[in-house]
This record gives structure tokens, C-alpha cells and sequence, in this order.
């Protein structure tokens, strides 16, 4: 064997063989990869740690090393004996390889003996061809193979590109496999549900966008597919439907209105937030069937009025003098923002029935710790006002938020008072209780005139004439109440020494006129004013003790007075109808009038609150029990939803259970009848427990006790007790026992 | 030669004289009597033999090495060994000391041992449902239990376990949407997923088979009557009182009450409303009535008060006095209360049941120097806010029972002296009006209808036979002066189930039952499934009871331990699990006295008489053939 044609043979198979296992490994790691990507694809949703990257990781691992093992096990062969696969490639070598392999294979080569197993050797050792071959023939083989073999290109008979290029494709697939963002498998609904045409017409994605009124300047709110939504009052609610319906109906409590598609599948209506309520939208569609409707509690929330008050003195205070300085403190809260904040104060002056009133404003320094919450402060110097002494201010805070048209709030109004001459009490002495006598009655004036008509024929004429005088001067006291409380309208006397019961009488008998003839057209006012002219006239008859006409007056006054005091005018509206007063039996009817009456036993009835959730926890039941289809339960669960939500839209506790309802309404036309019915459990919690809230608690016996035995337990407790309280007068009467419960 | 013959002859014949002696002793069998003290006896016995007899048997040779066992109940033994949970219906038989062998609770478990839920209701309350539920070695878990109405889940109450073995009592509420009959079933469950395994049409077949008994899960049923008819309630004021019109006002506003009222104005004059009697004392135009609420009480004369107490006796009813100024006068003879002290408060106070979310407020109390007998305190003065800024003879008022009640005949006479507690019946200080709805309400159930039908167990399966109960009331409310006359009436009953198309009515003979006015009788229940109702017709009376037929009925099963306990304690033994077994023999022994007793024994019984006897004839039989004898 001529050397160099053998080891030029040698190295001509030995790079084939090389070449081919890593050709074979790289198509096996390329189709373990394939594998592995395919396995990503159908299991990476259902695996729990589909996010770990760990997983892809572990997967490639795998698939390379069971895709090189097996390639390298299936390819052992044609790595052993390159030569056919060679041939195979190259027909034009006409078999000279391999009888070149095998020939070098029988010589025990070191080259053969690298690669063959012992077993193959040994078999080779028994070869005929071996045994037969000569030297000659050997070399001239291997001469004729060594010549091929410089002329093969392994490149071109065993080409990588293939191989290559499905290796990457592998890789590739796997890497897209293994992605959770990308994969195919996470998409394939979407692609199918873009593929496929929809049979049912669904509202896929709701979004929200809540804007505040302007005033507010609160940031534009997003809500996704909301269940619930909380808007401030004016606010605008924007709801963008994304749905494959026709068109869309959207109800609410003032009526169901239908959009058309703005864009594809996209339908845009706006709900102003003034009221609570609901929002349904009911998918429609012609020629398919519609999806249930959803249902969106709306809760608007009212822009609350600001709270004010004054924290600095924060009660009323009684001054000395004129040239005191007051310090007050203001502090107001909202619960938006706040826009004003004044301190006003009306000054009262005067004396007598002559008031007058000036109002005013006391500049602040006011401090904003934040649109919400501000505070203020006033040193405020009393001399400006020139108040004299008894004069009085009265002061209160006031403050507005944004809310356009929104009313000020005021504050509690404080009194500072400069203290009149003497009417302050000195330590130990109390005020005049003059001051806090009430003033005699009308009615008591007529008693006492009454009853100085039957004492008067046992009285001396002298003695009349001046207790009837005294009662005239009563009687102008009680005339000068009424008149101070007509605000003084009436003139007083011109002359300022007299006393302030001593009224020109001529001034209101000029006015007499304009109550007569209707100018002043109120009949509280002008039985008012009749009654003071029946005492005017009543005094001016007392004083020259003309009893029985002074009587008459006077009597005529608690007319007058009863009317301008009585009926609609100020005691009934105050009472409900079924407390009203019977006048027609007020101060009048006899006695023997009086008699028994029936009237028809009241019924209660339960509100409609009460009611309604009674009827929707039946409806829930009914729906549990019934044997309908999914679809007429969805439905009849969506129903059941919008009249949960009717019964007090802005009330949490039935905002959940509307929803749990419409939960199960979903669930239902899904066919996903476990969910269903949990949801239809939970709503039907929720009912029965605002039921509960509304019922009162039934404390009605022993549960555990039939009736008859019930009725033994208190026959015998009862025969007990009587023994026992028949032998217990003695006994208790010599011991005071405690009547503290026995535990 | 001739002395060996001799030996070998007379060898012969003794063992041939011992073989025909045994022989003939064991013909003859002799029994010998004699005085000794022997092994005890002990009787060893399974309380249900299908459930606990492999345990019974290995309780029997666990003992049997060291006494004398009797696999059965044995009135001779020294003592007596029951194996199970509970104790055997039967005792006769069962010998004292009694021990106790109770299985190994090694699994969580959970049962609900009682139920208490009312057999009927009103429409227009919120219905609490009572359950006590045992939890055994589940602790760290969490016990969720669930009221379903008609299958309808209604509430439910979370709790933790902390410990082995714990006695839940959990109240739950149903409020019923529709009058007539519901089933009521309650769940306790270890695992929420057991509970979710029932469907809202739990109580079928299905549901059961959705829901094994794991021992996780208890069910338990209950039914309930609901009824739209509110109670007669009659409000009588000898004179206006404020506190009773507002009392009035709030049973009106209450759709369980039918309020009647008289208000006497004047002499002569008074204000009625439907049907209310001018006057207390003639008892049967106060039949009619479950309640009567009396303002100004003090103005009742000897007639009303006669009246009153003839409707509490012979009626059964309850009457509620409403004190505004302290009592006296014949109406303080009916509240067995002779002297009442009052007293104006500086503040009004607190006052009400303990525990309870209702309560009113009273500046002027009344109470009594003593409590009547059998009288229960319904509101005490309570300890409330401001006490610290009482006077302090106000806070020694705490504690003073200011509403009572008690039994008179038959009937509750209740006695407020919360004198002005009217004045402060703003939900803002107190709960007026549901205090008193709640208590009137009690009041008046407890009135019993003039034909009381009651029932063993208000669900059934079908075909189960349960007793029915019948009292009527006239009759056993009468006292022996005025119900001497004896009257044999014939009392019947008739089952009724109406499920839709099958209409279902069976006869049923009502039995006389020992006191008089009172009847029993067996039914069984009807096979079809549904509500069902027993309708009784005494006379011209006419009561009916409902019930529910349930294929899947589910009972209590009520607590048998500490049953067991007490009865094997009362029974001189004691308790040991199966785990502790072993221990079972000392304690028997230390416990049973074993006195020497007389026994007849037959001694040539035993089978080790076969040896000598073999031996015998062996070596007779043998020394002959060596001699060629034979």
C-alpha cells in the first residue's frame, strides 16, 4: 500500500466524516429547536411560569441536546463509513471508495482503528474481500481513490447551506415561540376572532373619560370597562365603545337613545353627571344575536357646600366702651376649592322702636394653606363704626366655592354689644327684672276689666275711677308691645317727655285709612292693626272708666288678635295634616257636644324600598330554580340588574349587587353555569342583607320550642309564680329585697 | 423373672383401670362446686353493631388476656365496656361501672349538633337562624357556614379555628320574600370548595351527589311557615297618655301588628279605632286580641284588672303596662309588685337589655322595691357616656330592672316604668319605636292560637313517619273550678300535599295524650315531594301545621359526646379512645370488685384428659403385644 494515496484517502474521510456529524447535529439541534417551539406554542398559555424566561431557557436546552443525541446516534453509520454516503453523492466514482474504505478498514489501518468498533473489525478481519486482495490491487486502488479524492469538493457534495439556513429558522421560531409578548399562541384567538366573522354582536371595551365642570380644574379621569362610576355633579362622562354591533342603544333613567359606529367598531356618546343613575349598553345588531346588556352604577357626587365658621371669639361679647378693637378669626373649608371669604357685619343703632341697621365689611388677611382649606384673620377696630352705648354689631363669615351660581355659606352669627349705662349688672346685683317680665295679656286686661265690672257696685266711684284708670294704663302697656313689634310705624307721641306708652293716636288714625282701604293688603297685618285701634280706643274708654263700652273693645281685640295670630297664618303650617287642629272647636262648642268617635285602624305600609328588594330576592331565587335556557336567564338577569339598580341608584351596597347581577348575566350568556350561579349566591347575599337592614328582627318565641310545649313552659312558670307570690307577702315585707335582675 | 411379670402385669392393669376410669369420669361428667375468686367479667358492647363492631372485637382481645369477656350485654358481668360515639338507646343489660371505648377523631371534621330556627315567622321580620356547629381537628382552618332559602344562597359567616375541637354557635338571617312554606338548610364547611359544591337546587339528589359527606361538610334542614297575618294588638288608654300614643304610633308603622285602639278622652267619650272593645273586663271580647298594650294603667279599675287577668289566664295572652306616672290602685295587684319607687332623673339614661342594639332613654324611672317571683328583667338601667358627670344617686341607679316580665296563668304581664321615655324617641338618642316593636312582638307570639298544631320535625323524607301534637287551648287553660265539665271530642287529622298536579289527602285519628284538651298522633309522610301541611279538625276549630317532604332531608346530628360523657360518668366508668386501648384493662381492674363467688365446674371437660386416657391404652396396649397377648 503506497502511503501517501492512503493518507490522502485517509484525510479525504476522515474531513467527510467530520463534515457530516456536524451537518447531522446541526440538524438535529435545528429540528429539537422546531420541536421545542412548536411545544412553547401549545402549552406556554396553560403553564403557570410562562413568564419566567427560565422556562424558554430550559426548553432550548432540552430540545438541543435531545435533537444532537439523536442525530448523532442516528447518524453513528454514516459517519463510520463515509465512503457510501460519498458514493452515493458521486456516482462517477463507480464504488472505487468504498472498496478503497474497506480495503484500508482491512488493513487494520490506525485510521480504521480509531473509528470501528471491535466488533466491526473483527468482522472486517473475516472479510473475503480482504482475505482475497492483493497488493497490488490495493495499491492500485487506493492510487484510483486518492486520485478521486483529490478531485471531490466535500463543500459542494455535502452543501451546509440548508442545513444553515433551517438551523436559523429554528432558532428563530423559538426565539418567537418563547416570547409570552409575541407568541403566536396568545394571539391565535385574536387572529382567529379577526378572521372569522362574529355571530354575536358584543360591547368588547368601554372606556370611560371622565371630565370635571371647569370650576373644579380636577385632571380628566379614564375609567376601562368600569362597573361603577363616581363623578362629580356637571361633570361630562365620554364613553367610547368598542363593540361589533350595528349600532348601540345606551339607557339611562331619562331614556334609551341608539349611536351609530363614529368609526369602525367604535361608538362615542356623552352623559352629563348630574343625577344618579345608570348607564346600560345594549349592543344591536340586525341578522345576529346581541350580547347582554352592561350596566354601569352612575353615583354623581354633589359639589358640597363650603363650611365656614368663626373660631376667634366665637361667641358673642359685651364691650365696655366705643374704642375697643375686636380680633377675629375665620376658617373655611370645601371640599373643591374655595373662591371668596368675607366677614360682614350689620350694625344695629337705636333704641325704643327707632332701630336703624347699616351693613358693612371688615376687611381679612386671609391665608391659603390650600385651594380647600383657608383661614383669616381681622384686628378690627370698633371705633370707625361709631357705635354709642347699647349699640350693637352683629357679624358672620361668609364663604363661596367655584361652583358657579352656588350660594354663599354664612357662618353663625356673633353679637358684640357695647353696654348701655346701668344695664350692666354689678357683681351681686341681678338686672331689673322688669326687663324679663312678660307683658300683661290682652285676654288678662279683659278678665281684670270683667272683674272691676262685678266689684264695682261695692266700690266707692273714686276707687273705681282709679283702678279703671290703672287698667287703661295696663291696657296702652299691652297696645305698646304689639305696637313695637309692628316695627313703630306708628308714630309716637311729639312730645319726648312723655312716657313711650303715651302714643299719638291721631298719627294712627290716619293711617287708618290705607288699612282700610286695602294698600296695606295683609290680613295678619290688618287685624293686627284693628286690634290696636280696639285697645287705643279701649284705654281712652278706661281712663274715663267706661267699663262695659271699654269691654266691648277690648274683647273686640282678642278677636282681631286671635285672627292675626291664628289660622294658616303662623300655628298650622307648622303641624301635619293628621295633627291638625279642629278649629271649629277651638275656644268653642259645649260639653254635651262632645261624644265618642271611631276611625278606621291605620295600616303600615312597607316602603318601596322594602318591596323592591323583597321582589328582586324572589326574582334571583326564581332564576336559581329555573330550567331556561342561558341565554332567556342572561337576559333575565340583566333585567333583574337595572331594576336592582333602580331602587337607590347612588347606594353602594345596591351598586354591588347590580353588578354581581350583571356578573351573572354575562356568566349565563357564556354558558359558564357554576359561575352563574355563584354570582346569582352573591347577589342574593347582598339582597337579603340590605333586606335585613331595612326589616326589623323577628324575636318572635323559642325556635327551638313547638308551640304546646311553649305553652307548658308558661303555664308552669306562671303556676310557679303564683305560688311562690302567695307565700311572698310576708316575706317581702320583711325584707327589702333589690329589684336588681337576677343574672 | 416372675417378680419382673408381676411389675409388667400390674403395670397392666393400672393403666388399664385409668384408661376406663377416664373413660367412665367422662361419662359421668361430675360438676364440683366450690367458693373462689375468679377472672371479671366484662361485657363488651358495640352501640351501633354495623358501625362498631370491628372495633367491639378488637376491644374484646385487647381484654381478653386479662379477664373474662362477653361479646354482648351480659346483666351478670362485673362491668360493662361500650364501644362507639354516643350512648345505646337501649341499656337494659348494661351493668355498672360502664366504660366508654370512643373512636379516634384523627380527621378534620365538622357537624352541625343544633339548629335552632322558628317553626313559623312573620313576612315583614328579618328571620335569625341559630346553628351550633362542633369543629374537630381543623385547626388554623376556616369554617364558613351558609343559610340557603329555597336554595338560594342568603348568608353566610366566616370564622377561624384555633383550637381541636370548638362549639360554634353562629346566627344567621333570612329574609323570607313570599308567605307559605321554605325550606331552610344551613352548611358548615371546613373547605370553601365543599360549600361551593352545592348548586342553588341544593337539596336534590344531584346536589347530594355533588356534595359527598367528607366530614368537611355538614348540612342540616330546617322548615319554616311564613305568614302575611299580623298580630291583633289593642292599645287602651283609661285616659290620653303620652307614652302610649307613641307606642301606638310605632306598632302602626310595623305591618306585623293590627293595631286596635281605644283612647277614653272623658267620661263616657272615647276615640276607637276598628273594632276595640269600650271596655277590659268582659274576657271574651279580648280573645280576639295577642296583645294588649294598656297606657295609664293606674286608672284601671277592679273590673278591668279582673279582665286583664282572665286574658292572661284563659287566653294565654300578654299584656304590656305602660307606666307614666308610679302605679297604684288595683292595677299594682296584677303586677304582684306592691310598692314602686321613681325617681326624676338630672339626665335621661340608658336603658335597655344588656347586649342588645335596642334600648331607650328615661329621665323618670319606676321599679320595683322587689321583683315579683319568676319575673325576668327585659331593661335595666345601663351604665352609659356621661357618667362620670352624673349625679350620684343617678348612678346608683345602674342596674335597676325598669322593664319586667312575668308569667301570670298562662300568659306574660310585662311592666315598663320608663315613665317618660316618649320624650326621648329620636333615632338620634334612642331606639323607641323598635324596642317596642320588638318586645310587642314578643310579646304576642307567645299568645297560643285557639287550636295549637305542632310537629316533631318539620322535614321529612318520604314516607317518614314523625308525631304530631295537638293542645286545645280553652281546654287546657281552663282552671278546675271552671272546666270541671268533661267533654269527649273527636279529634281527626288530615295530611295534605299539594305539589303542583298531585293532589295528595290521608285521614289520620288524633289520640287523646294525657292531659286534657291535648292529642297525639303518628303520621307518615307523603311520598310526593314538596310542601306538605297536616290540617286538624277539632270540633269547630281548625289548626294546621306545614312541613316539607325532602328525598335528601338533612337532621342534626346532635352532640352524643358530652351526652356520653355524663352517662359514662354517672355510670361510675370512664372515657378512653381506641388509641389508648391498652390502658382500658388497668382501669377496668382498679375499678371492678371481683367478690369470690360460688362456681360449678366440670373438671373432665377439658381435653387434656386425652393424653392420660391415650397414654393408657397405649402402654396397656404395648406391654400386652410384648407379651404376645395380643
Amino acid at each position: 500500500v503506497t502511503e501517501p494515496a492512503f493518507e490522502e484517502c485517509r484525510a479525504f474521510f476522515t474531513r467527510a466524516s467530520r463534515r457530516l456529524t456536524v451537518l447531522a447535529v446541526a440538524r438535529g439541534v435545528a429540528a429539537g429547536l422546531a420541536v421545542g417551539a412548536i411545544l412553547l406554542i401549545i402549552l406556554l398559555p396553560a403553564l403557570p411560569w410562562r413568564d419566567s424566561n427560565a422556562l424558554a431557557l430550559v426548553t432550548a436546552v432540552i430540545a438541543i441536546a435531545i435533537g444532537a443525541t439523536v442525530a448523532l446516534v442516528r447518524g453513528a453509520s454514516v459517519r463510520v463509513q463515509p465512503a457510501r454516503t460519498i458514493e452515493r453523492l458521486a456516482p462517477q466514482c463507480r464504488n472505487v471508495l468504498v472498496t478503497a474504505e474497506e480495503l484500508m478498514r482491512s488493513s487494520l489501518h490506525p485510521w480504521h482503528s480509531e473509528h470501528a468498533t471491535p466488533s466491526m473489525v473483527t468482522s472486517e478481519r473475516r472479510s473475503p474481500v480482504a482475505e482475497r486482495a492483493s497488493a497490488y490491487i490495493e495499491a492500485l486502488v487506493l492510487g484510483h481513490a486518492a486520485h478521486l479524492c483529490a478531485r471531490l469538493d466535500l463543500g459542494e457534495l455535502l452543501p451546509a447551506r440548508r442545513t444553515a439556513l433551517a438551523l436559523g429558522a429554528s432558532v428563530m421560531l423559538f426565539a418567537i415561540s418563547s416570547s409570552r409578548r409575541t407568541s403566536p399562541s396568545l394571539h391565535v384567538a385574536d387572529a382567529l376572532a379577526l378572521a372569522i366573522p362574529a355571530t354575536i354582536a358584543r360591547v368588547d371595551d368601554v372606556t370611560a373619560t371622565i371630565a370635571s365642570p371647569a370650576y373644579a380644574a380636577l385632571p380628566t379621569q379614564s375609567l376601562q370597562n368600569p362597573n361603577r362610576i363616581d363623578a362629580l355633579q356637571g361633570s361630562r362622562i365620554t364613553l367610547r365603545i368598542h363593540s361589533n354591533a350595528d349600532s348601540v342603544a345606551i339607557q339611562t333613567l331619562q331614556g334609551t337613545r341608539t349611536l351609530t359606529p363614529s368609526a369602525r367598531n367604535e361608538f362615542s356618546v356623552s352623559v352629563p353627571a348630574d343625577l344618579d343613575g345608570f348607564v346600560g349598553i345594549q349592543p344591536l345588531a340586525t341578522g345576529r344575536s346581541a350580547d347582554v346588556r352592561r350596566l354601569i352604577a352612575l353615583t354623581v357626587i354633589p359639589d358640597a357646600a363650603p363650611a365656614v365658621r368663626i373660631s376667634v371669639p366665637a361667641r358673642d361679647v359685651h364691650l365696655k366702651d366705643t374704642h375697643a378693637t375686636l380680633t377675629v378669626a375665620v376658617e373655611a373649608t370645601d371640599d373643591i376649592a374655595l373662591a371668596s371669604m368675607t366677614l360682614r357685619y350689620t350694625k344695629v343703632s337705636g333704641s325704643g322702636e327707632r332701630f336703624s341697621f347699616a351693613d358693612g365689611e371688615v376687611p381679612l388677611v386671609v391665608t391659603r394653606a390650600s385651594a380647600r382649606t383657608w383661614s383669616a384673620r381681622a384686628v378690627w377696630s370698633l371705633e370707625a363704626l361709631a357705635l354709642a352705648p347699647g349699640d350693637m354689631v352683629v357679624y358672620r363669615a361668609i364663604a363661596s366655592d367655584r361652583r358657579p351660581g352656588a350660594a354663599p355659606r354664612e357662618s353663625d352669627s356673633f353679637i358684640a354689644d357695647i353696654a348701655a349705662p346701668g344695664s350692666e349688672a354689678i357683681a351681686g346685683f341681678s338686672i331689673d327684672p322688669d326687663q324679663e317680665r312678660y307683658a300683661v295679656s290682652q285676654q288678662m286686661v279683659v278678665l281684670k276689666t270683667e272683674r272691676l265690672i262685678a266689684k264695682r257696685a261695692q266700690m266707692l266711684p273714686d276707687s273705681a275711677l282709679l283702678a279703671s284708670q290703672e287698667l287703661a294704663a295696663e291696657q296702652r302697656k299691652v297696645r305698646a308691645e304689639f305696637v313695637f313689634m309692628m316695627g313703630g310705624e306708628v308714630a309716637d307721641a311729639p312730645d319726648p317727655s312723655a312716657s313711650m306708652t303715651d302714643l299719638n293716636e291721631e298719627a294712627e288714625a290716619e293711617g287708618e285709612a290705607d288699612i282700610a282701604a286695602g294698600r296695606m293688603a295683609n290680613q295678619g297685618r290688618i287685624a293686627l292693626m284693628k286690634a290696636i285701634r280696639f285697645m287705643s280706643r279701649a284705654a281712652t274708654l278706661l281712663t274715663t272708666a267706661e267699663l262695659s263700652a271699654a269691654l266691648t273693645s277690648e274683647k273686640a281685640a282678642v278677636v282681631q288678635l286671635e285672627q292675626a295670630f291664628s289660622r294658616q297664618r303662623i300655628i298650622l303650617r307648622a303641624l301635619s295634616e293628621r295633627e291638625q287642629l279642629d278649629l271649629a272647636r277651638r275656644l268653642s262648642g259645649t260639653l254635651t257636644d262632645a261624644h265618642s268617635e271611631r276611625r278606621e285602624p291605620t295600616v303600615a305600609t312597607e316602603s318601596a324600598m322594602i318591596l323592591g328588594l323583597r321582589r328582586a330576592l324572589a326574582d334571583v331565587a326564581a332564576i336559581a330554580r329555573s330550567h331556561a335556557s342561558p341565554q332567556r336567564a342572561s337576559t333575565e338577569c340583566t333585567t333583574l340588574a337595572e331594576s336592582i339598580l333602580r331602587l337607590d341608584p347612588s347606594r353602594r351596597p345596591v351598586q354591588a349587587a347590580a353588578a354581581r347581577m350583571s356578573d351573572a348575566a354575562i356568566a349565563f350568556a357564556e354558558e359558564h353555569d357554576l359561575l352563574a350561579r355563584a354570582a346569582l349566591d352573591r347577589t342574593a347575599t347582598m339582597l337579603s342583607s340590605l333586606l335585613r337592614d331595612q326589616l326589623p328582627l323577628s324575636t318572635e318565641g323559642d325556635g327551638a320550642a313547638t308551640a304546646s310545649r311553649a305553652l307548658d313552659a308558661h303555664r308552669l312558670s306562671g303556676a310557679i309564680g303564683d305560688a311562690l307570690n302567695r307565700a311572698a307577702p310576708s316575706a317581702s315585707s320583711a325584707s327589702s329585697a333589690s329589684s336588681k335582675p337576677r343574672e | 423373672m416372675t417378680r419382673t411379670l408381676k411389675i409388667e402385669r400390674w403395670i397392666r392393669f393400672s393403666a388399664r383401670v385409668l384408661a376406663v376410669s377416664i373413660a367412665l369420669a367422662g361419662l359421668i361428667d361430675p360438676a364440683i362446686t366450690s367458693t373462689r375468686r375468679s377472672n371479671a367479667i366484662v361485657a363488651v358492647v358495640a352501640i351501633d353493631p354495623l358501625r362498631d363492631s370491628a372495633s367491639a372485637t378488637r376491644v374484646a382481645a385487647s381484654l381478653a388476656t386479662r379477664m373474662r369477656v362477653v361479646p354482648a350485654r351480659f346483666p351478670r358481668a362485673d362491668a360493662s365496656v361500650i364501644v362507639g360515639d354516643g350512648v345505646p338507646l337501649d341499656q337494659e343489660g348494661i351493668v355498672s361501672p360502664t366504660f366508654a371505648v370512643a373512636p379516634d377523631t384523627v380527621a378534620p371534621s365538622v357537624r352541625i349538633v343544633a339548629l335552632d330556627a322558628p317553626n313559623d315567622a312573620s313576612l315583614h321580620a328579618s328571620i335569625p337562624v341559630g346553628a351550633d356547629v362542633r369543629v374537630r381537628r381543623a385547626a388554623g382552618r376556616s369554617l364558613t357556614v351558609a343559610l340557603r332559602v329555597r336554595g338560594v344562597l342568603v348568608d353566610t359567616v366566616s370564622l377561624a379555628v384555633r383550637s381541636t375541637d370548638t362549639l360554634f354557635h353562629v346566627t344567621l338571617h333570612a329574609s323570607p320574600t313570599e308567605r307559605g312554606i321554605v325550606q331552610l338548610r344551613v352548611s358548615a364547611a371546613l373547605d370553601d370548595r365543599a360549600l361551593s359544591a352545592a348548586p342553588a337546587n341544593a337539596g336534590t339528589a344531584s346536589a347530594q351527589a355533588l356534595a359527598p359527606r367528607t366530614g368537611l361538610r355538614a348540612d342540616a334542614d330546617a322548615a319554616l311557615f311564613v305568614r302575611d297575618e299580623p298580630w291583633p294588638v289593642l292599645v287602651y288608654d283609661p285616659r290620653p297618655s303620652w307614652m302610649s300614643t307613641f307606642v301606638r304610633r310605632a306598632l302602626e308603622q310595623d305591618a306585623r301588628f293590627t293595631v286596635t285602639s281605644r283612647v277614653v278622652t272623658s267620661r263616657d267619650i272615647s276615640i276607637a279605632t276598628g273594632a276595640a272593645p269600650a271596655r277590659l273586663d268582659l274576657a271574651s271580647t279580648l280573645d280576639a286580641f295577642a296583645a294588649i298594650v294598656v297606657g295609664a294603667p293606674e286608672l284601671l279599675t277592679t273590673r278591668d284588672v279582673a279582665g286583664l287577668e282572665a286574658f292572661l289566664r284563659r287566653r294565654g295572652g300578654s299584656v304590656i303596662l305602660l307606666l307614666d306616672q308610679r302605679a297604684s290602685g288595683p292595677v299594682a295587684q296584677l303586677m304582684g309588685v306592691p310598692v314602686l319607687n321613681g325617681r326624676a332623673l338630672g339626665a335621661p339614661m340608658r336603658v335597655g337589655p344588656g347586649g342588645s342594639d335596642t334600648w331607650l332613654r328615661a329621665s323618670e324611672l319606676a321599679w320595683p322595691q322587689s321583683l315579683p317571683a319568676e319575673a325576668t328583667a327585659l331593661a335595666t338601667v345601663r351604665a352609659s357616656e356621661p357618667d362620670s358627670a352624673r349625679r350620684t344617686d343617678d348612678r346608683a341607679l345602674v342596674g335597676r330592672v325598669v322593664i319586667w316580665r312575668t308569667a301570670v296563668g298562662a300568659g306574660q304581664l310585662v311592666v315598663s316604668g320608663a315613665l317618660d321615655a316618649w320624650r326621648f324617641r329620636d333615632v338620634e338618642s334612642s331606639t323607641f319605636d323598635r324596642y317596642w316593636q320588638a318586645l310587642v312582638a314578643s310579646a304576642a307570639s307567645s299568645a297560643p292560637p285557639p287550636l295549637i298544631v305542632s310537629i316533631a320535625a318539620t322535614v321529612l323524607r318520604p314516607e317518614e313517619t314523625t308525631e304530631v301534637l295537638v293542645s286545645e287551648r280553652s281546654r287546657v287553660l281552663q282552671d278546675g273550678a271552671t272546666g270541671a265539665q268533661a267533654r269527649s271530642s273527636l279529634a281527626a287529622a288530615t295530611i295534605e300535599s299539594d305539589t303542583g298536579a298531585i293532589s295528595h289527602r290521608d285521614a289520620v285519628r288524633l289520640w287523646p295524650d294525657g292531659a286534657p284538651g291535648t292529642y297525639r298522633a303518628t303520621i307518615r309522610a307523603p311520598a310526593a315531594i314538596g310542601p306538605a301541611r297536616v290540617v286538624v279538625h277539632l270540633d269547630d276549630l281548625v289548626g294546621n301545621v306545614s312541613f316539607v317532604v325532602s328525598p335528601t332531608a338533612e337532621r342534626v346530628t346532635p352532640e352524643r359526646a358530652d351526652l356520653q360523657r355524663a352517662w359514662i360518668t354517672a355510670h361510675k366508668g370512664s372515657i378512653v379512645t381506641e388509641s389508648q386501648l391498652e390502658t382500658l384493662a388497668d382501669k377496668l381492674l382498679q375499678r371492678v370488685q371481683v367478690a369470690p363467688r360460688r362456681e360449678r365446674w366440670y373438671p373432665m371437660r377439658s381435653p387434656w384428659w386425652l393424653i392420660p386416657l391415650v397414654a393408657a391404652l397405649s402402654a396397656e396396649w404395648w406391654l400386652r403385644r410384648r407379651r404376645g397377648l395380643a
